[in-house]
């Protein structure tokens, strides 16, 4: 019974010899019944050996897979690599082909068998690179294009500090000109007034400059200012965020409580108390106000401070304390720009 | 007499206009600050009755999304939108959030004072037009509404499918727009657009 089954007839062979791809039917155990002169070929190339025991194949064939895994080959072509444990694998061969080798089990009557076919896909594994390549180019070209965008308003101010230079240069230059003219001619002591006013306007628009360059008052201190035109002092307690991005989400979040504590409490006094642990800053911002206890309504303000908050990955939690309280915690590296980014 | 607070964030630009200001005898600056996101609080007193908003300022905050939210809760506040900007849609987001004047502080003859005059007399007082910025071989006043929103959604690194969601239009017509985008300008790739667009300062898509 054994023989007769597995008696295949010369012409079926050549017919399966013939096919460009690779085929090798097996019993369960891997013992093979058929396998074409493609398939040892890609087999030999992979493992050193002809088509023994088709499962022991696949099985050296997976190990080869997960080591070009391993050694970091770039999925999914170049090197051994492969879909892990689905049963379809990909391999570069040494002779530069790209080949897929699928594992099926089939079933004929009680019968089972397993069958491996190996496919040439060195044209799709091209195209696939390809298209590899394009990807990468576009999101390099993306990541260039937002850098531009995040410093296009900086590259502007700079550009407007240099007109300013050489506007104060030329300026300067016409008074040393205006100056030694007057002194040659001997006009100086007429001229005297308006080249005085010439060097004034000019020494003044030099001052500037150097100013313009120098760090901004701190937002803190406008803040500080702007909460005092209605009438609310702000007391800040513990180390400020080192990151700029975080630093904004702070200011962000007083801005909106100081707000809300003036204009629903009667506040006059904003405390801010900051600590930190390994996760981040500890933020609680409270007020001496007389808000009415009872469950707060969440309007479009604190809607929104608290949407920009969780977009940094940032959380805010709001409690009664004898008033409100803001419970924030704020991450280290939190990268948000202004709230205008949204617009 | 009517108190000013001007949102300007240059210290040059702010001398200059506080120094404009001074020589009227119809205004007084009453606070200059650097960041839009603190003007509404210093609204709140109740003394200011113009604000002159720059777009862009410190900490990119928007001048735009403060003036909306000063305009929604102290609507009797005038706010004239200043900016050294050509972006396009400035001019609309201003009309959009209830604003009362609109001034190029580089373009134009238009003078900050009689610009302020007219708008505290009640009188609206809009530029007819952005400024025309030269992109490529085209005037930015060639380009149709829909091509300036596809060309802000690709300055946003958005993907073909993700302009066509985000505009409600098939990925066919964004590819359209951008292929006469590209014919207009003759440019032969989107980021030269792109770069050249945003360069221009004609997109500005963070305010």
């Amino acid at each position: 019974m054994r023989k007769q089954g597995y008696r295949i007839p010369l012409r079926i062979r050549e017919a399966m010899d013939s096919c460009p791809g690779g085929l090798c039917f097996s019993m369960p155990d891997g013992r093979p019944i058929l396998v074409n002169r493609q398939m040892n070929r890609v087999a030999a190339l992979l493992t050193g050996h002809t088509v023994l025991d088709a499962e022991a194949l696949w099985s050296e064939l997976r190990a080869i897979s997960a080591a070009g895994k391993q050694a970091g080959a770039e999925a999914p072509w170049a090197g051994a690599s492969g879909a892990g444990d689905a049963d379809i694998l990909d391999f570069s061969l040494p002779d530069g082909g790209v080949w897929q080798l699928r594992r099926d089990v089939l079933r004929d009557g009680g019968q089972t068998y397993i069958q491996i076919g190996a496919s040439d896909v060195t044209e799709l594994a091209g195209l696939s690179r390809a298209l590899s390549e394009s990807n990468r180019r576009l999101q390099a070209l993306q990541q260039r294009q937002r850098a531009l965008l995040a410093n296009i308003v900086q590259i502007n101010r700079e550009k407007e500090l240099v007109s300013v230079k050489m506007r104060v240069h030329d300026e300067l230059g016409q008074c040393l000109l205006a100056t030694t003219q007057a002194l040659r001619g001997g006009t100086i002591s007429r001229d005297s007034a308006s080249l005085a006013k010439g060097w004034d306007d000019a020494i003044r628009s030099l001052s500037n400059i150097p100013l313009e360059d120098a760090a901004d008052a701190s937002q803190e201190a406008e803040l500080t200012a702007v909460a005092g035109m209605i009438g609310c002092r702000i007391l800040f307690t513990g180390e400020r965020p080192a990151g700029s991005g975080t630093r904004r989400l702070l200011y962000a979040a007083v801005r909106e409580a100081l707000t809300n504590a003036v204009r629903h409490a009667g506040a006059d006094v904003l405390t801010v108390s900051i600590g930190r642990d390994d996760a981040g800053y500890r933020v609680e911002i409270s007020d001496n106000g007389h808000a009415e206890p009872g469950p707060i309504r969440e309007g479009d303000g604190l809607r929104d401070l608290r949407r920009r908050l969780e977009q940094e990955g940032a959380e805010m939690e709001i409690a009664y304390r004898n008033g409100v309280v803001l419970l924030l915690r704020l991450p280290f590296g939190a990268k948000q720009t202004g709230g205008g980014t949204n617009d | 007499m009517t108190n000013i607070l001007l949102v300007e964030d240059s210290r040059i630009s702010r001398e200059t206009i506080a120094s404009r200001i001074a020589c009227s005898p119809d205004y007084l600056l009453l606070a200059s600050i650097e960041n839009a996101a603190n003007a509404e609080i210093a609204c709140m007193n109740g003394k200011i009755g113009l604000i002159l908003m720059d777009v862009c300022t410190a900490d990119d905050e928007s001048g735009l999304r403060a003036a909306a939210s000063i305009k929604k809760h102290l609507p009797g506040i005038k706010i004239i939108i200043m900016t050294s900007m050509p972006e396009h849609s400035f001019l609309r987001k201003a009309q959009a959030c209830g604003c009362d004047g609109f001034w190029y502080k580089e373009y134009g003859d238009a003078e900050l004072l009689d610009v302020c005059g007219r708008v505290m007399a009640g009188e609206p007082v809009w530029p007819d037009d952005t400024p025309a910025i030269a992109v490529g071989g085209a005037v930015s006043r060639d380009f149709t509404e829909r091509e300036l929103a596809v060309l802000r959604e690709l300055a946003l690194g958005r993907r073909y499918d993700e302009i066509a969601d985000d505009l409600g239009i098939t990925s066919n017509t964004v590819k359209y727009h951008i292929k006469n985008l590209l014919q207009k300008t003759g440019y032969r790739s989107t980021l030269q657009l792109v770069v050249d667009a945003v360069d221009k300062k004609l997109i500005l898509p963070k305010y």
